[in-house]
């Protein structure tokens, strides 16, 4: 087991982070983390790398309590801050080279190899940087010294579609040497494509972890129709507003389809399932 | 020392500018003192018996030259400004890595918390010795140039307490720069505590009513006019103020560990 949280809460005063999350990720692992903005993912991800002491419950990485060892925890993970809040007065080159020193395993190969992926003016003051190059640099410094497990908040908002492809490339790559890691994010289907398992928090709570296979099946479509007469689907949950009838279409599209024919169709539009929906379609 | 000689490298063009500022300054100050030495007494009688004690608390000694330099450049260039350059610095060093959430990647390194607070600390050491090198050597030249003498040895010692005058100024800075998420907020506490314990110092001199009050403030332990003038040194000052560092050092440290990092 590689982390490992029982009834893991954390409050701000009377305001709730997270309430009593228990879950564990096996080594290797590609674990997806889930949930809404404001939900609590950010707070769990800070609780686990000990900037914040959980109010009650344990989290373990690595076996070990990270209220207790967090430096020999931190020797073995890296980690992508969701603001890429970096030195803007250093150039990357020296950051990396001073993040570098501070850590044991640092190993210039291998950031050679990162800084070829993720091509970045290495002399220019961070400070001057765009969000995707410091985003990138984000990726690189929590790669450069061979993490066991990295922990990704929102890794890839910002990035363009290329980059972001290249990112998950990487990722399959370094899941193949054994690494784990987790990510949030708050987009499904960001998370699904690389993801094993996904655990989906809403509120401060968890509401299920669930493979990513079972969690595809939970997908849809919502339609959103407008038609000359009153529409009635058999079996189907519909919502009327101003001419517009919205439903969601879990299975059966071709059914539905050859039922909404029979009407008069003004206009349609379909669209993918957004998280709320699923969360609302499937977990309330 | 990774992270302290990297805070060092990295103000080191600071360091440099406030070297060059008080050289200036001491050059500016002995360089009026031979012009002005005749016409000290007469200054000096004219002067209202409050101000004597407030800019000499060890009384006034203007005709030599070490009690010259304490009053026009020690107890207000010293003592306070640079007092207060150091207050502001220290109080800086880690609320600004918190308010501008690079803490987030510092701390994604395997370093301990204690270890930050205290690295950043002994990172203003090498500036605080460097002051206190240069500033004598300097006031030694312009004395040759001017033809004047003033004992070496007390020069010395009082450049060897204000080592540990300003150590202790930078850990209660270290403290508020813990506490505080906001830089300007813990830069204005830490400097309001140093004017303030010099307000306190004074008004202690001063009355002597209000003698015993003196005692909570570091700067009752460290009186360059003592040391130049009167030739007094006590071991007793030095110890209090390695004691005064440690002490909140340690709280700064047991503060910053227990206390959130969170993301506002």
């Amino acid at each position: 087991m590689i982390i490992e949280t029982r009834d893991l809460t954390k409050y701000y005063g009377k305001i709730r982070g997270v309430e009593n999350l228990s879950f564990s990720i096996e080594k290797g692992e590609i674990f997806g983390f889930l949930g809404p903005n404001g939900a609590g993912k950010t707070t769990t991800i800070r609780t686990l790398l000990g900037f914040l002491k959980p109010t009650r419950g344990k989290a373990f990485i690595f076996g070990e309590n990270v209220e207790k060892e967090i430096v020999k925890i931190k020797e073995k993970t890296g980690y992508i801050p969701g603001e890429f809040a970096l030195y803007g007065d250093l150039t990357a080159k020296d950051l990396l080279k001073y993040f570098g020193k501070l850590r044991r395993n640092f190993d210039e190969k291998r950031l050679e190899r990162l800084l070829e992926i993720f091509e970045l003016p290495l002399n220019r003051k961070v400070k001057g940087y765009s969000r995707g190059m410091k985003q990138k640099l984000s990726i690189v410094q929590a790669f450069m010294h061979n993490p066991e497990l990295i922990i990704m908040d929102e890794p890839t908002a910002g990035l363009d579609p290329l980059l972001q492809g290249k990112f998950y490339d990487f990722l399959r790559e370094e899941k193949k040497e054994g690494k784990t890691m987790f990510i949030s994010s708050h987009i499904l289907t960001e998370v699904e494509k690389i993801s094993d398992r996904v655990g989906i928090i809403r509120d401060g709570n968890l509401i299920t972890l669930e493979n990513v296979d079972s969690l595809k099946s939970k997908k849809g479509k919502v339609v959103k129709v407008k038609t000359a007469e009153k529409l009635t689907l058999r079996g189907i949950e519909t919502k009327s507003e101003n001419g517009w009838t919205t439903f969601v279409v879990t299975k059966d599209m071709d059914d539905v389809i050859k039922k909404l024919a029979k009407f008069t169709i003004k206009d349609i539009e379909i669209g993918e399932l957004s998280l709320e929906e699923i969360f609302l379609h499937y977990y309330r | 020392m990774k992270i302290a000689i990297h805070d060092v490298k990295n103000s080191w063009k600071g360091t440099l500018i406030l070297l060059l500022v008080f050289i200036g300054l001491v050059v500016m100050v002995l360089s009026i003192y031979p012009g002005m030495k005749g016409s000290i007494d007469m200054w000096m009688d004219n002067l209202p018996e409050v101000a004597l004690t407030t800019f000499g608390r060890s009384g006034i000694e203007l005709s030599m030259v070490g009690g010259y330099l304490n009053m026009e450049f020690y107890q207000w260039g010293w003592v306070l400004t640079l007092g207060i350059y150091f207050a502001f610095i220290s109080s800086s060093l880690i609320s600004k890595e918190i308010e501008s959430k690079t803490i987030d990647m510092l701390l994604s390194n395997p370093v301990s918390r204690a270890r930050i607070v205290l690295e950043k600390f002994f990172g203003l050491v090498p500036a605080i010795i460097l002051m206190n090198v240069v500033i004598p050597i300097v006031i030694l030249g312009c004395l040759k140039y001017i033809n004047e003498t003033i004992d070496v040895t007390y020069l010395f010692y009082t450049h060897v307490l204000s080592v540990f005058y300003l150590c202790a100024v930078c850990a209660i800075g270290m403290l508020f720069s813990v506490i505080f998420d906001e830089t300007r907020r813990a830069n204005v506490v830490a400097i309001g505590v140093i004017f303030g314990m010099y307000i306190v110092e004074v008004i202690s001199f001063v009355s002597e009513k209000y003698a015993a009050i003196g005692k909570i403030s570091i700067i009752h332990y460290y009186d360059p006019g003592e040391i130049l003038v009167h030739h007094t040194v006590e071991a007793s000052d030095v110890v209090i103020l390695f004691f005064i560092t440690a002490v909140i050092l340690v709280v700064a440290v047991i503060y910053f560990e227990k206390r959130d990092i969170a993301i506002s």
